[in-house]
């Protein structure tokens, strides 16, 4: 055992730190967005209980939330090849789609949660709100985006963050696939340098400074959010 | 007082025409046949056991239930309403549980209605909105948020919110029933103010002190008919049915 020594990473391991973290921040930027309006959409439609859709969208948020995520990752990659039409996947294949395949399951298997909170969040919306801005003549539309929204927002806010931390830690897993993220080099640097522990270490202290951010972040939202704005008396209103 | 939303209707002439309503929850039919049409100006209490469809059949009027058969007309249009259409802003409605919307102050309450719905300038909007907190009596509260607020106070800031849409008619339900005995009056009291100033009121209401007081006629309701129907001193001192006759005789014991 030759002992723990940052000095060891030389430049080359720290570049490929680097970029690893380049590649697990897009990963993950991506693969939210995505999620976030997954959820958006499937949170609302399953709570719209619409006859058809209600299935289509039950089957989607079981299937995606009850097979590891890992397996889902092998699935849309590997699945490429059969499910695409030759002249679709060849040039993908070419151009390299790892990363795509990645992003694509992770935003499914998280969309899948964060249908599940948004869908809660509709729930928690009393039928008295929807009622009161029916009667005052607002359209659909508007009730949603002016009334709903807003306290849903409020709702949602702190368990969407949870999502997002969860999702972060699961761009890890497209090593499995090849994506060049920052587990990834973690490996390469364990099989080609011989200093696996103190990459390790490394790479451990970025996820965690990466998801303690995150949940900061979350924290100070919900504590802004939960108290409507400037909820002191005689405050101007905006 | 300020004036009430500006009648297109002349004095008289009918707001509210309801011919042949009918109304089923899945097996449960709640209203049977209903006929009623109010006039501009009237104040209508609509009184009954719970379960007797009062509440269903307000929502008729404005469209937040869908009638199974049987016509609507209010201020001489006749209503088409459907599941997630818009609904008439003139027809006012003020709920049991005054549902004002959380996030928003009370002046954003009052405003969001005719800045989004009729596209009032937000100057204006902010004029009327005060005028008519001052005249439920809480323009202190303008910036305060609805959790800050007492029921009487919550509700008189719902009478204001739907003031500020002008309407032509408005719809009370149970607006008293979950109030704390002392705040009671202070709503009823808004109530009464408005019935003077010539609003045409139509109310489900359990408040018999007012019925009797401010209701130019009550409707009494009973299994989703309507079983009797005739101005207050009519109804509570002779009232024709035997249906009636119990009703008056429970609520009045105490």
């Amino acid at each position: 055992m030759s002992g723990f020594d940052l000095g060891a990473l030389d430049a080359e391991s720290w570049h490929r730190i680097l970029a690893g973290l380049a590649v697990t921040c897009k990963l993950a930027a991506v693969s939210l967005v995505f999620a976030s309006l997954i959820g958006i959409v499937v949170g609302t439609l399953r709570w719209a209980n619409l006859p058809v859709l209600r299935q289509i969208t039950w089957l989607y948020v079981e299937i995606a939330r009850n097979t590891p995520p890992l397996v889902q990752i092998l699935f849309w990659y590997f699945s490429a090849s059969v499910l695409l039409p030759a002249w679709a996947f060849v040039p993908l294949r070419d151009a390299g789609y790892e990363f795509s395949a990645a992003a694509l399951a992770l935003s499914l298997y998280h969309g899948a949660f964060m249908g599940e909170v948004f869908r809660a969040g509709l729930n928690s919306v009393n039928a008295g709100q929807f009622q009161a801005a029916r009667a005052l003549g607002m359209s659909f539309l508007q009730l949603m985006t002016r009334i709903v929204a807003p306290q849903v927002a409020r709702i949602t806010a702190p368990p969407m963050v949870n999502e997002a931390v969860a999702l972060v830690k699961s761009t890890s897993l497209a090593l499995a696939i090849g994506v060049a993220e920052l587990t990834y080099q973690y490996k390469h640097i364990d099989n080609f340098m011989f200093r696996g522990f103190e990459a390790l270490m490394v790479i451990t202290i970025i996820y965690l400074t990466l998801c303690l951010a995150l949940s900061l972040f979350g924290r100070l939202l919900g504590h802004r959010l939960s108290r409507p704005r400037g909820s002191a008396p005689g405050q101007a209103a905006a | 007082m300020g004036a009430v939303g500006a009648p297109t209707a002349p004095a008289g002439a009918e707001v509210v025409r309801l011919t042949g309503i009918w109304k089923s929850f899945g097996a449960t039919m709640v209203l049977r046949g209903i006929d009623l049409a109010v006039s501009r100006g009237e104040v209508l209490a609509l009184c009954g056991p719970s379960g007797s469809g009062k509440s269903t059949l307000l929502k008729c009027i404005n469209g937040l239930e869908l009638v199974d058969r049987g016509e609507i007309v209010v201020g001489g249009h006749r209503k088409q309403f459907t599941r997630f259409g818009t609904l008439d802003p003139r027809i006012g409605m003020v709920f049991q549980s005054f549902n004002l919307f959380p996030h928003l102050d009370v002046l954003q309450n009052l405003v969001i209605g005719p800045r989004l719905v009729i596209d009032t300038p937000r100057k204006a909007a902010e004029e009327r909105a005060l005028a008519y907190l001052e005249r439920v009596g809480i323009a202190d509260k303008a910036h305060a948020y609805p959790e800050t607020l007492s029921g009487g106070q919550q509700q008189r800031v719902a009478i204001a919110r739907a003031l500020c849409m002008e309407p032509e008619v408005m719809l009370f339900d149970e607006p008293t029933s979950a109030l704390d005995p002392e705040m009671i009056n202070e709503v009823l009291d808004v109530m009464t103010d408005l019935a003077g100033d010539g609003m045409t009121m139509i109310a489900v209401t359990h408040e018999m002190g007012f019925a009797r007081e401010v209701a130019d006629r009550i409707v009494f309701m009973d299994a989703g008919q309507i079983v009797e129907s005739g101005p207050p001193e009519e109804f509570f001192q002779s009232p024709k049915e035997e249906r009636t006759r119990q009703f008056i005789g429970k609520i009045l014991r105490h």
